[in-house]
């Protein structure tokens, strides 16, 4: 048998729609899984599910705010209902740009901290009962290395993973008697809309001076996320839980 | 590893090095070591394509620590046993995963990690 086999489940991945969630849908369905992908643009969600679809891969799109809670709840009912069972979720959905922390007004603080962190708990919270009636599940946070060193613009953001993290190890105790693991993965640069490495819109100096300092002398790109995917979302990872998972090619402990 | 092109090591260190125990402090000395050696190996040999990770199992039933049979440390295991959010105590069999994943090229991006596969015990004892 292959342990890391997933034909039957079915995985949310929120900010499935591209980047990072997209890469990692696409690393599933290689094993077997059905993804339902969950973002709010439709356009970019038409196009994930039709670029999975002629990968052979069974793919929902499901349009959804996460920090709204009606919105989740029918997310998940949807996905639900559209793929039979829910097995996984990755709370993948985030928003991050500079800000300094003394010109944050509250307002965008709250915003920051609803998606990138609030979302994850209501996500987890609705997909409870699925997992449940499936017998287990497998929750996968993805982080942000940030939360290993910290970034003077990025006070919301690292205070919104850093709550992802503490959140991964509870979750892990408080629902590991429901067969349910739940563990973290923390990438570092990775070449994605939110942080573009290379083209038109790369962030230069940033990504020049991580590349020339990271252990492996490089960015990432999505596809680098598939085999961590792949291990925390199947049967191989059943004794991994509450782990925090730092994969950005060792950036975070060269700057 | 250089003449191969590049190469992974994987330390098998302990989860014990997130949480000490009094009788085991030089074991606990070395582990810790290993954690600290793997940053730094990693940052050492990154030029080389050479990935260096660790994985901190946490209790598995092995000869060194049997977890049932007749000798089965009894105390220990029941407690953690109990303690942990899986439920039970490793097997070796539970690190064919991730050792696959770390031995082969879907870890290119993965290096100079720590990665506890305990079944969330450190976090509950």
């Amino acid at each position: 048998m292959d342990f890391f086999d997933l034909t039957g489940k079915v995985a949310i991945i929120t900010g499935g729609n591209g980047g990072l969630g997209l890469g990692i849908a696409k690393g599933l369905a290689k094993e077997g899984c059905a993804v339902s992908l969950v973002g709010r643009n439709q356009d970019k969600i038409d196009k994930a599910v039709a670029e999975m679809e002629a990968l052979g891969a069974k793919a929902i799109g499901v349009q959804c705010d996460v920090s709204k809670e009606d919105d989740v709840n029918r997310m998940v009912e949807e996905t639900a209902k559209q793929l039979g069972r829910i097995d996984i979720l990755f709370n993948n959905a985030a928003i991050s740009w500079g800000i300094a922390p003394e010109k944050m007004t509250l307002e965008e603080w709250d915003k920051f901290i609803a998606i990138d962190l609030t979302s994850c708990f209501l996500c987890a919270k609705a997909c409870y009962p699925e997992m449940i009636k499936a017998g287990g599940g497998k929750i996968i946070n993805v982080g942000s290395a940030i939360t290993k060193k910290g970034f003077g613009k990025l006070v919301h953001y690292a205070a919104a993973k850093g709550g992802m993290d503490h959140m991964t190890q509870s979750l892990a105790r408080a629902w590991g008697k429901d067969n349910i693991q739940v563990n973290a993965v923390l990438p570092g640069l990775v070449h994605t809309e939110m942080m573009p490495c290379f083209g038109p819109d790369k962030i230069g100096p940033l990504v020049d001076y991580a590349v020339k300092k990271s252990p492996v002398n490089r960015y990432g790109m999505p596809d680098d996320f598939e085999g961590i995917s792949v291990l925390l979302s199947s049967e191989a990872s059943s004794f991994i839980t509450g782990s925090i998972i730092v994969a950005d090619g060792g950036l975070t402990l060269a700057i | 590893m250089i003449k191969a092109g590049g190469g992974k090591i994987i330390n098998v260190g302990s989860a014990i090095t997130k949480k000490g125990f009094g009788k085991l402090v030089h074991y606990a000395a070395a582990k810790g070591g290993m954690d600290h050696m793997t940053q730094s190996l990693a940052r050492a040999w990154g030029k080389d394509n050479i990935q260096v990770n660790a994985v901190l199992p946490g209790l598995v039933h092995t000869e060194m620590m049997p977890c049932f049979g007749p000798d089965k440390i009894g105390p220990v295991v029941d407690y953690i046993t109990k303690k942990s959010p899986v439920g039970r105590y490793g097997m070796p069999d539970d690190f064919e995963g991730l050792s696959v994943l770390l031995s082969s090229e879907a870890s290119s991006f993965i290096t100079g990690s720590i990665i506890v596969a305990d079944g969330g015990m450190t976090l509950a004892i």
